[in-house]
């Protein structure tokens, strides 16, 4: 399987985090092998947001996982200030961790639900060894920023809390050791509407606050759009188009980010849906993905082309990059 | 759509009270709505604001011994269901007022094929005989969008897709040709391309069957989209109803406004705060006084927290607010 080279990809020098070529695979019963990630590149800069979509199967939380190291990838690189962190040994790995922290979808279920608040939100540091006082220190401070007031809360259970409540704890555990890199796996994606924007606004200001950098994974556009710098969308376990929130979402490249921007329900009930179909079918299994382009057997655009040759990654505006014979712009050859 | 005729549901003060040690949890708590023959009514609501357990309550699908007591009138076709003996409902469930519900994958059974499933009801409720079920349960297939329906009947529903599954579903819901279509959530488990064709395959099927449809959902989006009426429930009642046009352009209820405005819009600024309701739903075992909004409605007033508002209002539109929006501000609107 041919897969875009670096010099072709979207990749930026002296960027924090960068994603190279990186393949996840899974074994699948009888044998056979599920091609959840293949072949992947990204960067992040200091201090940006990319967000990071797709539907259910397209590899987002598995990149997320890789960029962890929870497992490495099976090839491919992932550099964290230059350092390659899939060749680390163990030990090195753990010694890296408290620069990549993540938060999880189920905020319940990422809590140990026996610890106090205070002990949840504590242990990475007590984990590093450090001293009480700066523990109790740095929980107040992550507690208040994150809106919850530790002599209030510092005692009780997750159980105690909310849904919305739960995820500002993860979200402070995940800041206590003033990661450099924060993954975000679907964490506004459980909550409901009003909670859900009083978290977006809680990342906003932190970001603002403690300036990390945020890989951003979520299947909610709407949300995507709100959080992020920059937008990369996968479709079954590869890269489509990545670029400018404003450029993807303004002018989306590749017929597959076009389907899906349109696919979003509009809260406006004078946009009425056209009775015609956006996108027939489903994703393919990622057990035996189709040759050439993976979105051509759902393409309204696709050609013979497609089915033969893999498109490869290049620029179609400036920083915008899409993966695409036939892409959705002017002055592009039409099918 | 056309002039209203007759209602094919009406329910008038329904009432669903559950049974918990600290005392009776008002989930459904005096709701009264209709919808017409070929219109959808959107149910709008949070987690928690009863819009589930009204759908369950219209068909008795809840555990009996969970119920500390329930109210109101539920009129189908001229039958009350409300407090029907269980037979009853039985008969009327299936038949003529099919379901559909979140998870695909929980509300088939996954040990029977898809074609027994499909032609269950038909027998039981019509008395078709085997092979009659059988061509009619292909044609529904056909109906539904499935390729292939002759080999579909064969399948375990593991053996499909998840939109697959939902699919067949709405093809079991409408076996017996019903008058009123509830969907609960119909497409919050699906990704959003699939989302996207359930829901023009429901409303296709609507006008084509001139069959109601009552769609509960948490999405702005959805409703936008797919619904004539609308009602937005909080905890336990509905605050707002109507036209969904008027609704969403001549929103009255503080607490609609505030669910449109936490979305997140396609043309905010980035890094652009979201508007977040304060505080948490009120308690429904001990609801506070006055209308259930007021602890967090920035409009609320000393009325308010004393008299519970009706629900009121012109030309279909109705809203239960002492102070609604487009009318002058509360005299001292301080908290």
């Amino acid at each position: 399987m041919t897969t875009a080279t670096v010099e072709d990809g979207p990749l930026r020098p002296g960027a924090l985090l960068r994603v190279e070529d990186v393949v996840v695979e899974f074994p699948a019963p009888g044998g056979r092998v599920v091609h959840a990630v293949s072949g992947v590149s990204f960067d992040v800069l200091e201090g940006e947001t990319l967000g990071l979509v797709g539907e259910s199967g397209s590899g987002k939380t598995s990149i997320g996982r890789a960029v962890m190291q929870l497992p490495p990838p099976r090839s491919g690189r992932v550099l964290l200030d230059g350092v390659d962190l899939t060749t680390l040994g163990r030990r090195q790995v753990r010694a890296v961790r408290p620069r990549l922290q993540m938060v999880f979808q189920d905020p319940l279920s990422s809590l140990n639900p026996r610890r106090s608040v205070r002990g949840v939100v504590g242990e990475p540091m007590r984990v590093w060894n450090r001293s009480r006082p700066d523990i109790d220190a740095r929980v107040d401070e992550l507690l208040s920023a994150v809106g919850l007031d530790p002599a209030a809360v510092g005692d009780r259970r997750p159980s105690q809390f909310s849904g919305g409540q739960c995820q500002r704890i993860s979200i402070a555990r995940a800041l206590v050791l003033e990661p450099q890199v924060l993954v975000c796996d679907e964490a506004v994606s459980s909550l409901d509407v009003s909670v859900r924007a009083q978290i977006l606004n809680l990342l906003l200001d932190l970001r603002e606050r403690y300036r990390p950098t945020m890989l951003f994974i979520a299947h909610d556009l709407s949300v995507v759009r709100h959080i992020s710098d920059r937008v990369a969308v996968m479709y079954l376990g590869k890269l489509c188009e990545i670029g400018p929130a404003a450029s993807v979402f303004g002018g989306p490249a590749h017929p597959y980010t076009a389907a899906l921007l349109e696919s979003v329900p509009v809260p406006d009930p004078s946009v009425r849906p056209s009775d015609e179909e956006v996108l027939d079918g489903e994703p393919p299994s990622p057990v035996d993905p189709p040759s050439g382009c993976r979105f051509r057997t759902r393409c309204p655009r696709a050609q013979p082309r497609c089915a033969e040759e893999e498109p490869i990654m290049r620029a179609v505006a400036p920083e915008q990059f899409v993966a695409c014979h036939f892409p959705l712009t002017a002055g592009a050859p039409r099918p | 759509m056309t002039a209203q005729s007759a209602p094919v549901l009406e329910m008038h003060e329904l009432r669903t009270w559950f049974a918990t040690p600290e005392g009776p949890l008002r989930a459904v708590d005096g709701v009264s709505l209709g919808v017409e023959p070929g219109r959808c009514l959107g149910v709008v609501g949070e987690s928690g604001s009863g819009k589930t357990v009204l759908l369950r309550s219209i068909v008795g699908l809840l555990p009996r011994r969970a119920i500390a007591s329930t109210g109101g009138t539920v009129c189908f076709e001229g039958l009350e269901l409300a407090g029907a003996p269980p037979a009853v409902i039985r008969d009327v469930r299936g038949r003529r007022i099919g379901m559909v519900f979140q998870d695909p994958m929980t509300s088939l059974n996954p040990v029977m094929r898809v074609g027994t499933q499909l032609t269950d009801g038909m027998r039981h409720h019509l008395g078709v005989g085997r092979q009659e079920a059988r061509r009619r349960a292909r044609a529904l297939l056909e109906a539904v969008g499935i390729p292939d329906p002759e080999r579909r009947l064969r399948d375990y529903p593991h053996q499909l897709s998840g939109g697959m599954r939902q699919r067949v579903t709405i093809a079991i819901a409408l076996a017996c040709d019903p008058s009123l279509l509830l969907a609960d959530e119909p497409t919050t488990a699906l990704d959003v391309t699939v989302q996207s064709q359930i829901l023009r395959l429901l409303g296709r099927l609507r006008r084509q069957r001139n069959m109601a449809v009552i769609l509960v959902t948490h999405d702005m989006g959805v409703v936008a989209g797919s619904t004539d009426d609308l009602a937005v429930m909080y905890a336990g009642k509905v605050v707002e109803q109507g036209p969904t046009a008027t609704v969403f352009s001549a929103t009255r209820h503080p607490y609609t406004r505030a669910l449109l405005e936490a979305i997140p819009r396609a043309d905010a600024r980035p890094g652009e705060r979201l508007a977040t309701i304060p505080g948490q739903p009120p308690s429904l075992v001990d609801p506070p006084s006055g209308c259930r909004f007021a602890p967090r409605c920035p409009r609320a007033a000393d009325r308010c927290r004393a008299e519970e508002p009706p629900l009121a209002g012109a030309d279909g539109h109705r809203f239960a607010c002492w102070f609604p929006l487009g009318d002058p501000e509360p005299p001292a609107a301080a908290t």
